[in-house]
């Protein structure tokens, strides 16, 4: 059933089984596991369709520092908060682009060389979920190897696995999990929807063991406590901190933060384009090969019936990851730049018109490429200026943020129109996040060179001579991926984590959290994929629990 | 920048013809432009030229040559050696093989002589 709190009379209290805040990816998942379950589920969302003040609570205010000259480039994370996550039914897959990528065992590990990282459960117990979860993203086959390659008549470069291996991203058309499963939810008879429903409280018991209640209320006033024998706060990686640490009249500092946790580690993707590619061949051909696709095989049994898009992206190998002491990293070639009829792609057509008869092969010709570089020096030029060149493949890279305790979000000196303190953000980056950037083109321009693909040109940011410059505040040059993670992280220790391994706060005994704001690292995949399998792993669990 | 692994050819010794040839070939495939010498003038910084000369050759020498294209050859699998093993410089943002950047350099110092 689908309900307004304003709607409600002069109702004041809600009882339930289990209260869901937040229907987003994670509220939605859960609260369709228990569809037909005896439990009695109500689920608390702000808005049924887009409304504007309603996105205004999710404006947030920011850190300032100190800028240095040469960083004036980079995004105000603050300015982009109420833009970059959605706040009315669906959540944030009302705009997330349908990546789909699932967490490798690397990056669930503990590595010695990134402090805080390791999760406490293993891969298995995670992956275990994936296939499920890969169908209600709405993507194909879980099937994320070289495999893909056989659905299409493209092949792979044999790359040194121990430098750089393929991986591959599918696609979601993408799916808005509001408009495809709020009909299943509105037509269960043991599912409320509540909506105009702002979570503005958590009530806990006198013991501060439990909670007692989440209060609720409407732009217009209108309030109530819902009253649950459990409770999971899934209201995305800033507003689950955000909800927690203004939950402050019965511990001071908020819910489930007896350690000081709650908002830190605040992580998101680092995103920036690390270098741009020379290549031995006309650019249009790895562009093609690297680009988005579907199976051209229909009768590949990977292919489906509807086959779904993917496409492969380069990622620095696990072992490159242990010696570089850095995190994972992928890169995507973009040739948005590319004009064929201009600079040096009048060289390589030159060379294909001179050598028709051997350019089928890499690298036979790269030396007389690299031999007339003047052919593109004033672009070049350009490039080093900071623009972009206009006849090579950009190198755009993915990477992890390494989990770091003093970035974070906390409650702001200013109150949105309910009153509540909006979320602050103090988004900082450490020295392993540039080591993650850094290594990335070293270990492409070794496989590029070793194969006679190419030659890499590397961003002047991340160039030998001028990297000092960065050191101190690099933030400001990189665009966040706005997959806002870590502010709630699981751990097997209460003393390094919010939640335990079954999502479930340390400190109270009857909320759990889902989504990002769970991850004690994010490797470098967008995050839908993972908070589903994390989503029906935690409602696994409760439907046993509450049972 | 110094030469790594001077020292290192192996016998038997280039050919006489090789020797002669070398130089005029490598010019022939390394064009003479300001690009070049620029990447040349940073690569070879404050070496002593006839001996970063002495070396790169010692490095870059075939055993036989007989064409340019033999010259092309060589040099793009001792470039792909390069990569593999590590053996890379950075010139102005671009990862190059030693070999790149020595044959650069070295045509640029056959040309001046």
């Amino acid at each position: 059933m689908f309900a307004n709190l304003s709607d409600l009379g002069e109702t004041k209290q809600i009882s339930c089984d289990l209260c869901i805040v937040g229907g987003g990816a994670a509220g939605i998942t859960i609260a369709r596991e228990m569809i037909g379950s005896p439990l009695s589920v109500c689920l608390v969302e702000s808005a049924e369709e887009y409304h504007q003040p309603t996105q205004d609570l999710y404006q947030a205010t920011q850190q300032s520092r100190k800028r240095s000259r040469s960083l004036e480039t980079g995004v105000h994370y603050g300015a982009t908060a109420h833009l970059s996550r959605i706040r009315h039914f669906g959540g944030t897959t009302n705009h997330w682009g349908g990546y789909c990528i699932p967490l490798t065992p690397h990056d669930l590990a503990k590595k010695d060389w990134m402090p805080d990282s390791g999760w406490p459960i293993e891969w298995e117990e995670l992956n275990a979920f994936y296939p499920r979860a890969q169908a209600i993203c709405g993507a194909g086959p879980f099937v994320y190897d070289e495999r893909l390659w056989d659905t299409t008549s493209r092949k792979s470069y044999a790359f040194d696995p121990d430098y750089i291996v393929n991986r591959f991203f599918q696609f979601s058309p993408p799916i808005r999990f509001g408009d495809k499963y709020g009909d299943d939810l509105k037509s269960a008879a043991n599912i409320n929807v509540l909506f105009d429903a702002n979570a503005v409280k958590i009530g806990l018991q006198s013991n501060t063991k439990s909670a007692d209640h989440i209060a609720v209320r409407s732009l217009k006033g209108k309030t109530a406590h819902i009253r649950a024998r459990h409770y999971i706060i899934a209201c995305g990686g800033m507003e689950n901190a955000r909800l927690l640490l203004d939950s402050n009249d019965v511990t001071s500092d908020g819910v489930g933060n007896s350690r000081g946790l709650v908002g830190r580690y605040f992580m998101d993707h680092l995103y920036d384009t690390i270098g741009a590619l020379l290549v031995s061949e006309r650019p249009q051909k790895i562009l093609d090969q690297y680009a988005e696709t579907v199976p051209d095989k229909p009768s590949h049994p990977l292919a489906g019936k509807e086959p779904t898009m993917f496409q492969p992206i380069f990622s620095a190998s696990e072992a490159a990851q242990n010696r570089n002491k850095a995190g994972g990293v992928i890169v995507m070639l973009r040739g948005e730049w590319a004009r064929p009829d201009e600079g040096i792609d009048a060289v390589y057509q030159a060379i294909h018109d001179q050598n028709r008869e051997v350019t089928g092969e890499y690298g036979d010709h790269l030396l007389d490429i690299l031999f007339n570089l003047d052919t593109s020096l004033t672009e070049m030029k350009s490039y080093m200026q900071g623009k972009h060149p206009d006849h090579m493949p950009v190198l755009f890279a993915i990477a992890e943020q390494a989990p770091n305790r003093d970035s974070r979000i906390t409650l702001s000196d200013q109150r949105d129109a309910l009153g509540r303190p909006r979320a602050h953000i103090d988004w900082q980056l450490s020295e392993t996040d540039l080591r993650t950037f850094a290594q990335m083109p070293r270990l492409l321009a070794r496989e590029f060179g070793r194969l006679g693909i190419g030659r890499v040109h590397v961003s002047p940011w991340l160039d030998e001579d001028a990297i000092y410059l960065y050191r101190k505040d690099f933030s400001r040059v990189l665009e966040p991926g706005r997959h806002h993670s870590g502010t709630t992280r699981m751990a097997s220790d209460p003393a390094k984590g919010v939640v335990n391994a079954e999502c479930r706060l340390f400190d109270v005994e009857n909320i759990s959290i889902a989504g990002s704001s769970v991850f004690p690292t994010i490797g470098y995949a967008n995050p839908t994929l993972t908070i589903v399998a994390l989503a029906l792993r935690l409602a696994e669990h409760l439907k046993k629990q509450l049972a | 920048m110094s030469v790594i692994g001077a020292g290192h050819r192996s016998i038997p010794a280039p050919s006489r013809h090789t020797v002669l040839r070398f130089p005029e070939y490598l010019c022939e495939l390394v064009p003479d432009s300001p690009g070049v010498r620029r990447f040349s003038a940073i690569y070879i910084d404050n070496q002593d030229p006839k001996k970063f000369r002495r070396e790169a050759e010692g490095i870059l020498l075939p055993i036989e040559l007989r064409s340019l294209g033999d010259l092309r050859q060589h040099l793009s699998a001792r470039s792909a050696a390069d990569f593999e093993q590590g053996r890379t410089v950075e010139l102005d943002g671009w990862i190059l093989s030693q070999t790149e950047a020595d044959s650069l350099t070295l045509a640029t110092l056959y040309r001046m002589g």
